[in-house]
């Protein structure tokens, strides 16, 4: 069951590391590429396209929308973790692997329900062809972007919440995945 | 609904992450309240990340790195060290000077921080300081960055209270200089009771320091510029900023630039997603809070208390340095001024005021124990133990704190700037 499991999330971090997150690293630069030529072309030529902003503003947030998923496979969040040290330095580590599994499985719950109730928003952007600001731009694809993000960050969940289930019963899985908890901003 | 606020505490005091536990409660309260739609939740993320004003804040993460990947740091320390190295104590002037020029650059305290820690610290101590100072130095100085445009922190605090984020810009200049004059009046201090060396002073050397520093000193130049006069708007200026910082590192380290760019790209997008993925939480936080009416509740409290808005900063700032000590600065933010601002401006205070009065906690609680991050970020990079850290930094946590209460008393000191050249720019 262990290597089952193992060979499938092998297969699914490679395809959010190295592929998703590859993708959205260069809609990254691609969106900044576009924001450096605006800038030049607002102010040499004294032009811009209409959809300028917008295409830079949903481009890159959509591509920050896919690393998500890439940050939240690494355990990489903003969080309160001063308390749960405290635990784990004071010998309770059983404890602390139980609260880590609770949080795992609200955070499996939450993304679910997150790309679910999506679903409804996505539709009415696409009934209605709603557009960005600048008129031009659907905006649905963006938000599917977004929908297809808690997919993924859903289906992390799953495998860390067994990965963190079966570290409370003693037994270690997924040492090779890469995790950065805790980051400095 | 009474069970919101202590289910979000102890979510997060269960080290859940800050954006799983504000959008858990307010998933919980959408779901008890038949009349509310559960679509919201999903629309209020999407909504509040995809701003333009937002994009700044990739930009200069994303210009940061790329300068960093420069090796721009050694080449600000050597032209900070030339320029005032012969005074006593002088790296350590360096170290601090270094840091302002940086943070025009990066924005990011603990990031400038632990880069410091790993140029400056060798070199500190080859030149006889002592451990605790030089420690103390790295981790006090990489603080300054949250003050000094462009302060991830600041353009933060712009998004999430709608204010210009240039007037917030132009606001942090006098407050960044005093913590770098105050630090330096404590370097001065150190130095004579330390006996600390100093250089000779060498025209040569600065100026052949000078030309190597040349490009990186005219980043800050061109970017701001261009914001202070009233040309480009603060993404503008981000987009400019990954302009020029490309085409130096393209110059500058050529063929092996596109390797080192790739990197810079993906530890941008990392933290950006980091960062927006808090800030999608608040999107959804702030549509609860909206339905309960916290703000208003304590804005009513305030008023019955019959707090004058001083008395009411001066409490605001002792709880921002308490949580200062188990929060990180941007979780300070993102949960407190959505709803201690509406309550500021209930009381009539100024909101670009009091988003440095905000910085300036950050600031200080980036080297209070026991969370400071700057603490653990110069320990991990020179291998001191954070007490060490901890006893270096103090004697700059008062001279912080001093410059806390003058702008909290004297408004001026933060607004005269602003008020000057935005409305000469800007009309």
């Amino acid at each position: 069951m262990d290597f089952m499991i193992d060979r499938v999330y092998r297969i699914f971090r490679f395809l959010l590391d190295d592929v998703i997150g590859n993708l959205a690293t260069l809609a990254m630069f691609l969106g900044t590429g576009l924001a450096i030529m605006e800038v030049f072309r607002r102010y040499v030529f004294g032009v811009v396209f209409d959809w300028g902003q917008d295409a830079v503003t949903y481009g890159i947030v959509s591509s920050v929308f896919l690393y998500f998923a890439v940050t939240h496979a690494r355990r990489s969040h903003l969080r309160v973790s001063f308390a749960i040290d405290a635990l784990e330095n004071g010998g309770h580590h059983r404890l602390v692997l139980f609260i880590r599994a609770m949080l795992t499985a609200l955070s499996l719950v939450l993304f679910s329900a997150l790309a679910v109730w999506g679903i409804p928003t996505i539709e009415r952007s696409m009934m209605m062809e709603r557009t960005t600001l600048s008129m031009v731009l659907v905006i649905w694809p963006f938000q599917l972007a977004l929908f297809v993000t808690f997919v993924l960050m859903a289906v992390v969940s799953f495998f860390q919440l067994y990965q963190d289930i079966r570290a409370l019963f003693g037994k270690k899985v997924f040492d090779w995945a890469p995790v950065e908890e805790g980051i400095d901003i | 609904m009474g069970f919101i606020g202590p289910a979000l505490l102890t979510l997060l005091a269960l080290g859940a992450p800050i954006a799983i536990a504000l959008i858990a409660v307010t998933v919980a309260f959408i779901l008890y309240d038949p009349m509310l739609s559960e679509s919201a939740i999903f629309r209020s993320f999407f909504s509040f990340v995809n701003k333009y004003t937002l994009m700044a804040i990739p930009f200069f993460i994303y210009a940061g790195f790329l300068m960093e990947r420069t090796g721009l740091i050694k080449k600000l320390f050597r032209f900070a060290d030339a320029l005032i190295g012969w005074l006593p104590g002088g790296f350590a002037y360096a170290t601090i000077l270094a840091a302002v020029m940086f943070g025009a650059i990066s924005g990011s305290s603990t990031a400038m921080a632990a880069a410091m820690g790993v140029v400056a610290y060798p070199e500190m101590l080859k030149r006889g300081y002592p451990k605790w100072m030089a420690a103390g130095v790295i981790a006090t100085g990489g603080g300054i960055a949250i003050l000094i445009p462009p302060s991830i922190t600041l353009i933060l605090y712009g998004v999430l209270t709608e204010q210009s984020i240039t007037k917030l810009f132009f606001a942090g200049v006098s407050p960044g200089i005093m913590l770098a004059i105050s630090d330096a009046v404590i370097v001065l201090t150190m130095a004579a009771i330390l006996k600390l060396p100093a250089n000779k002073f060498d025209w040569g050397e600065l100026w052949r320091a000078f030309i190597e520093a040349f490009p990186a000193l005219l980043m800050p130049v061109i970017v701001l510029g261009g914001l202070y006069g009233g040309v480009l708007t603060p993404t503008e200026s981000g987009a400019a900023a990954c302009a020029y910082a490309l085409l130096y590192g393209a110059i500058a380290l050529r063929g092996s630039f596109f390797k080192e760019a790739y990197a810079a790209t993906q530890r941008a997008t990392n933290l950006t997603a980091i960062l927006f993925f808090v800030l999608g939480g608040v999107g959804i936080f702030q549509f609860l809070l909206a339905n309960q009416g916290w703000p208003q509740d304590i804005a009513e409290a305030v008023t019955e208390m019959g707090l004058s808005p001083v008395a009411f900063l001066g409490l605001l700032m002792v709880v921002l340095l308490a949580l200062s000590t188990c929060l990180t600065g941007v979780a300070v933010l993102v949960l407190v001024v959505p709803v201690i601002y509406p309550v500021a401006i209930t009381l009539d205070i100024d909101p670009i005021h009091l988003g440095i009065l905000f910085a300036l906690c950050i600031e200080m609680g980036a080297v209070i124990p026991p969370v400071g991050l700057n603490l653990f970020a110069v320990s991990g990079t020179t291998g001191v133990p954070v007490t060490t850290v901890m006893r270096g930094s103090f004697p700059f946590l008062i001279t912080d704190g001093c410059v806390l209460v003058l702008c909290l008393l004297i408004p001026a000191l933060v607004l005269w700037l602003p008020n000057l050249v935005v409305q000469s720019v800007f009309g």
